[in-house]
């Protein structure tokens, strides 16, 4: 059986919001295939592993600062990108694969400079909610739905492409319509769902990008699942859009009619 | 009220306490929830010292935590004595919650000399400095801080760094403090007044670095430390052994609660711990006496309810973020049977619930996968997202949206005729109401 090693960069300080199921879900699907995945959980005293994918999820800000500074120290990171492996990089992930993050208070932190992206503040609220986007291309629908949790946006350099069109919420923000940012085999996105498991192709797209070739024909429990739940939520995001629900929602929230009294 | 502050208390505060009167009122005539939101809010928009002036005078005790707050409030109060203590019994945690329940306690109170007036009040993490001051708390109970409701509230460390500051405010405050949660014990540790306790922890998932210095932390078998700046466990004065509960290395007896979960015998000595601050009962007898009233407490705002329907009957369990998950999956795994009990797991993504239910995926389910039954049945408007976290994990999985036909179908296959069901907050409200309309409490 084939090897396939899968490092989740860092969990305590970049696994906030449920990433780490990306890891599972690759393990999965790589295991339907015939091959033997691992998954090793990166801790901040320990140097990065070779791998043949690199996850890193979302995380909050002081913890983002201080993973930026290990993973340079590290160089593990840099290693893997002039080896062609995978890395996806998940919202606080995705901002620290780039070039630079303008902070809150203006100051500019270099980040690890692995893809051409430089990511701000938005001067508005942060983005939160169901997010839908479409690519052509994509394998499957074509269609990516997650939840999107982000006070920055991102704008994307030169030979970098977007993962994603925005049909539905705001992806890197600044009027871009964009989501996300691919550059050879480093891909990034601003979706937890985890992403993974909401959108198979986008895991197809990872093992494909690491040379795994996965057999059509996988129709266990697990495949028909996630397909069903990828239908299901891009129809909840397209609805959701529909409606004035998420405005009304928030209009609701600002007045503080939000059930506070059911938190146990 | 024996408080002599009564009749110097301002009149606004009078206004205050009629007007939320009348709010609750019409909110019931109305038949518009449970109604502590709206009448709470007023009283402190009107009298915005309510918390301070109501709260002068009642000894009481403060009790946050991500999870069990409103269990180990609920047996804290029964430490102390049951009905008289006032307490915010209906869950709503945060400052208008506990000023509505020390205004409705003000209410039903007769006054009576030199009875010791005790307070045991549920408060939201966020809150716990501003209502513990105001109120001017004796006594904090910390339970524990991990992640929960992330669209919402990010960050454990922040709410951690937060309760130490305040902490550090209240100088008289006694505090109650789990050590087998490191984020409790750096919130605690620098203060002068701790009474620590072994009040177990199950999750890991947020303590992987040190609260203090970021380092890599070490979980042994019992104890943990950071490899770096040297925060350790602290050596608790309070613990059990199973069911027998040890204050400062004497055995007082064994605890005996209605309530399942052997989280819940912790939670239980957390109360204690506190009721023994607030009362200051030196005896034995005292606490053996306080032991026996917490068992009586069966059921808490649903959680723990048994429901009969037909010839068999359906058990709830409220888990709502990733720790407590883990609790009801052990908890399941300890009362039941995988081959005769049929498990529903309900899982939603209501306001309540957080809208983001990405965090089902650090709910360890790999490590119980053998103690589940196969198929298990999923629920909710977010069943799917579930039924792929644990097939993803190895689990066999129906999935059925609507939760009357869950149930339904738990019934069918059970063949002890018993069915548990673990939801989310809406989740759980949904299978509840469905039963309450169905079956009879038991």
């Amino acid at each position: 059986m084939t090897r396939f090693r899968i490092a989740v960069v860092y969990p305590d300080l970049l696994g906030t919001y449920g990433d780490v199921g990306n890891a599972l879900v690759l393990a999965n699907r790589l295991r339907a295939a015939g091959y033997s995945a691992e998954i090793d959980l990166v801790g901040v005293n320990e140097s990065l592993p070779e791998a043949e994918c690199y996850l890193l999820g979302g995380g909050e800000d002081g913890p983002q600062a201080l993973a930026i500074e290990l993973l340079r120290k590290d160089g593990g990171l840099h290693r893997a990108r002039d080896r062609g492996a995978v890395i996806f990089g998940v919202c606080a992930g995705f901002q620290i694969l780039g070039r630079t993050i303008i902070e809150r208070d203006g100051n500019e932190l270099a980040a690890l400079g692995l893809i051409d992206v430089s990511s701000r503040p938005f001067d508005g609220p942060r983005a939160i909610g169901e997010i839908l986007t479409e690519r052509n291309g994509l394998p499957g629908d074509g269609r990516l739905s997650g939840f999107e949790n982000h006070g920055f946006g991102t704008t994307l350099g030169s030979g970098v492409v977007a993962l994603g069109r925005v049909v539905v919420g705001r992806g890197n923000g600044f009027g871009s319509a964009e989501e996300g940012a691919v550059d050879g085999s480093i891909v990034c996105t601003y979706l937890h769902g985890p992403a993974l498991a909401r959108n198979p192709s986008l895991a197809d797209l990872l093992l494909s990008l690491a040379g795994v070739s996965l057999p059509s024909d996988v129709h266990d429990q697990v495949s028909l699942l996630q397909d069903a739940l990828h239908v299901a939520s891009v129809a909840r995001a397209v609805r959701e859009s529909g409606s004035n629900g998420n405005s009304l929602m928030a209009r609701l929230r600002q007045l503080g009619v939000r059930g506070t009294s059911l938190r146990g | 009220m024996g408080s002599p502050s009564d009749s110097s208390s301002p009149p606004r505060l009078g206004i205050a306490l009629a007007a939320t009167k009348l709010a609750r009122q019409a909110i019931r005539r109305v038949g518009a929830g449970d109604g502590a939101a709206l009448p709470g809010r007023i009283l402190l928009l009107v009298e915005p010292r309510a918390l301070r002036l109501l709260g002068n005078g009642v000894r009481s005790a403060v009790v946050s935590g991500t999870n069990g707050k409103t269990t180990t409030t609920a047996l804290l109060r029964a430490a102390l004595g049951g009905s008289s203590v006032c307490s915010n019994t209906e869950g709503a945690n945060m400052d208008f919650g506990v000023a509505l329940a020390l205004a409705a306690h003000r209410d039903a109170a007769t006054p009576s000399g030199d009875h010791p007036q005790f307070g045991a009040f549920e408060v939201d993490e966020a809150y716990l400095g501003r209502v513990g001051s105001e109120i001017g708390a004796n006594v904090a109970v910390l339970l524990n801080l991990s992640r929960d409701q992330l669209d919402r509230n990010a960050e454990v460390r922040r709410l951690a760094t937060s309760w130490r500051s305040q902490l550090a405010t209240m100088p008289e405050l006694s505090v109650v403090a789990n050590v087998d949660d490191p984020m409790v014990v750096f919130a605690a540790e620098a203060h002068s007044r701790v009474t620590w306790v072994a009040g177990g922890a199950n999750w890991k998932g947020d303590t992987g670095a040190c609260p203090r210095c970021h380092a890599h932390l070490r979980h042994g078998e019992s104890d943990w430390s950071c490899t770096k700046c040297g925060l350790t466990r602290p050596a608790p004065t309070w613990w059990r052994d199973g069911r027998m509960v040890f204050h400062r290395g004497e055995q007082l007896g064994e605890l005996t609660l209605g309530i399942p979960g052997s989280f819940n015998l912790s939670n239980a000595v957390m109360a204690l711990a506190g009721a023994v601050q607030l009362a200051g009962w030196d005896d034995a007898p005292d606490l053996r006496a306080a032991m026996d009233r917490m068992s009586s407490l069966r059921a808490v705002g649903g959680r723990y309810g048994r429901y009969q329907l037909g010839s068999g009957s359906v058990t709830t369990y409220l888990a709502k973020n990733p720790a407590g998950w883990l609790e009801m999956l052990e908890l399941y795994r300890e009362t039941a049977s995988p081959t005769t009990t049929p498990l529903v797991l309900g899982l939603q993504a209501e306001i309540a619930d957080g809208r983001d239910p990405s965090w089902i995926w650090d709910v360890p389910f790999e490590s119980v996968t053998s103690a589940l039954p196969s198929p298990v049945i999923v629920t909710g408007t977010r069943a799917l997202d579930l039924g792929v976290r644990l097939a993803v994990a190895g689990i066999e999985v129906r999935v059925e949206e609507d939760h009357h036909r869950a149930i339904q179908v738990a019934l069918g296959l059970s063949t002890s005729r018993e069915v548990i069901s673990i939801g989310n907050y809406t989740a759980f409200q949904a299978v509840r109401h469905y039963l309450v309309s169905e079956a009879n409490v038991r």
